[in-house]
């Protein structure tokens, strides 16, 4: 009997799954509700403190900072999402294939693994994102803030998938030794069907875990690259990059520091929350 | 032997990887020193590209780079025109500092935690420590970094705004002030994710035999957990702690930058944003070189902490 996944989920993981949503819901349709747009430059609202139809105040430019929080938070959210899933799935199919043929492939993708991540990789990701589009030969579409978030989703997604090719390769041989499998494949199972109905579904719950972790992690190195000013440029806003405009205005607009940090904070500690909680609901992982 | 030829692989291999991306930043200088010398005639400019060989196909280049770098020319700096590792030797210290002072807030702060969490797991302090590491580790590294410089800076004046203190002005102790902060974030996190990774085994620990085994024998609870408990614990974190050198490398880059220290991790953004290729590459490789010892030495210390594992890492 299979109990309903909200009813499984310890109290930790309902706060961690309310704030996922809370802020992915406020973020998706906060830009609807709230008509100020994030782009519109009004002089009177230069570093104007919060207040009456105000609620986070202007930006240094005299922008509504609650507009382009939440539309920050689309790019930030998207960026993040897009990238997980890239390594999720990267990791997902090296993993099912070093687990499954063993032999030549596993080692060459152990090596692999093992090199990157020995590597310092996030100054290797910087260096990575200041890199011009142009010179990698990619068109013009990728200095647009689509490209850039696709481009910065890619290098998440190149920069996160090892964790999850070891979690899915271990777990992959793990079920592969099991009973079931091997009476699988002495009723004549081909290695599609079994990878697909006896192995995959073993490997589910740990993905799934493993992509709530990464999701959160992806979320803070995006804001982080971001930060640095080699992410998604203004003026399209991004939860990282709004904290480097207010990082330079600290004195006279101190409340712009606040809202995107905490914004960030709520979606990481969300998916941290329910990522650990569904790993032991889960089972290993 | 095969661990070092190992990490000279890795070496080149980063190397190589970084000369690529380095190339791919957007610069080009030639096109810069004709803007610098708008009298420059074509000539001029094919003359300069096949000094610098930058018609060369990339591996070519490559191989010019290496050998270059092989023969300890490191290259210079376009920015202060200085030789690249004079400069990467400068900041070196005030890295070394950071990681120090770093090193010394870790401790401090894990020390207390790690023992509360093992003599009594579950109490309400455990919990506390636990949910703050938890919350510790969903926060954007930067992000601390800016509240901590606005809370107690700002607001409450107790540490500077950053910096390393001004040479002259400042004694020891008083430039101690400047470290307080930096330190103190740059090991917040990691302090909070090792706690998490123990916590764990430090429930499980009472249940297991040869805690009961030592508690009807007659040995404290205590005793149990500084003889017993630490050893294996600091076996598994000492994987972790290899593991996390680069992160704290990473870690530094955010902390030197938000904290305006002038290390060898913000040299490597200043020299990415400023395109100063030759800092970069001296930059990555130095930071690469620490992050493989780090992986070999934490090879070595998993077999000293826990024997079991002797076996499995000598290949």
């Amino acid at each position: 009997m299979k109990t309903p996944f909200w009813r499984s989920l310890p109290p930790q993981g309902k706060t961690g799954l309310l704030l996922l949503v809370a802020t992915v819901l406020a973020c998706a349709v906060g830009p609807v509700l709230w008509p100020a747009s994030a782009y519109d430059l009004k002089d009177g609202l230069r570093y104007a403190p919060p207040g009456p139809g105000l609620p986070l105040g202007g930006d240094e430019l005299g922008r509504d900072a609650l507009a382009r929080l939440l539309l920050g938070g689309r790019y930030s959210l998207t960026t993040a999402l897009l990238g997980s899933l890239l390594a999720t799935a990267a990791g997902l199919g090296l993993g099912l294939m070093a687990g499954w043929r063993r032999g030549w492939a596993d080692e060459g993708i152990g090596a692999v693994v093992d090199l990157l991540l020995s590597l310092p990789l996030i100054s290797l990701a910087l260096i990575v994102a200041a890199a011009d589009p142009q010179k990698m030969g990619l068109g013009d579409w990728f200095y647009s803030p689509p490209g850039q978030v696709l481009r910065l989703a890619l290098l998440l997604g190149f920069l996160n998938w090892m964790g999850v090719q070891r979690l899915v390769r271990a777990e992959t041989r793990r079920t592969a030794s099991l009973a079931y499998c091997e009476a699988a494949q002495a009723a004549g199972a081909g290695a599609g069907w079994l990878l697909w109905r006896v192995i995959l579904p073993g490997v589910w719950p740990t993905v799934a875990v493993a992509f709530t972790f990464l999701f959160g992690g992806a979320l803070l190195l995006e804001s982080t690259l971001s930060y640095l000013g080699v992410g998604i440029s203004p003026p399209a806003p991004t939860w990282g990059n709004l904290l480097r405009a207010a990082q330079e205005y600290f004195f006279r607009a101190p409340h712009l520091l606040l809202a995107p940090g905490l914004m960030l904070f709520a979606a990481a500690l969300g998916a941290n929350l329910l990522g650990s909680s569904s790993r032991s609901t889960w089972g290993r992982a | 032997m095969r661990r070092g030829m190992r990490l000279l692989l890795s070496l080149w291999l980063l190397s190589a990887a970084g000369f690529f991306l380095v190339g791919l930043l957007p610069f080009d200088p030639v096109a810069e020193a004709m803007q610098h010398n708008p009298s420059m005639k074509a000539a001029d400019v094919r003359r300069l590209r096949a000094l610098y060989h930058f018609d060369d196909p990339l591996p070519v280049r490559y191989g010019h780079w290496l050998k270059r770098f092989a023969t300890g020319d490191w290259g210079r700096s376009r920015v202060y025109g200085e030789p690249a590792l004079s400069l990467l030797a400068q900041r070196l210290g005030n890295t070394v500092v950071l990681f120090a002072g770093a090193l010394a807030a870790a401790v401090l702060l894990f020390g207390p935690a790690f023992v509360v969490q093992g003599l009594f797991p579950s109490s309400t302090a455990e919990r506390l420590g636990l949910s703050l590491s938890t919350a510790f580790l969903c926060l954007p590294p930067f992000w601390l970094g800016l509240m901590a410089l606005f809370v107690f800076s700002v607001l409450l004046g107790w540490f500077p705004l950053g910096g390393t203190g001004v040479l002259e002005e400042t004694s020891g102790p008083a430039r101690l002030r400047f470290l307080v902060l930096p330190a103190l974030v740059l090991a917040a996190q990691h302090v909070g994710q090792w706690l998490r990774l123990e916590h764990p085994h430090a429930l499980s620990a009472p249940h297991t035999g040869w805690m009961q085994a030592g508690l009807s024998k007659g040995f404290s609870r205590r005793w149990l957990f500084f003889h017993r408990q630490i050893k294996p614990a600091m076996g598994r974190l000492s994987t972790v702690w290899a593991l996390d050198l680069p992160t704290f490398l990473g870690g530094a880059l955010i902390t030197e930058t938000v904290f305006n220290w002038p290390g060898v991790a913000r040299l490597l953004y200043e020299s990415v944003m400023s395109k100063d290729t030759d800092v970069v590459m001296a930059c990555l490789l130095f930071m690469g070189l620490i992050t493989l010892l780090a992986n070999t030495l934490a090879d070595a210390a998993v077999g000293w902490f826990d024997p079991r594992a002797r076996g499995e890492t000598t290949s």
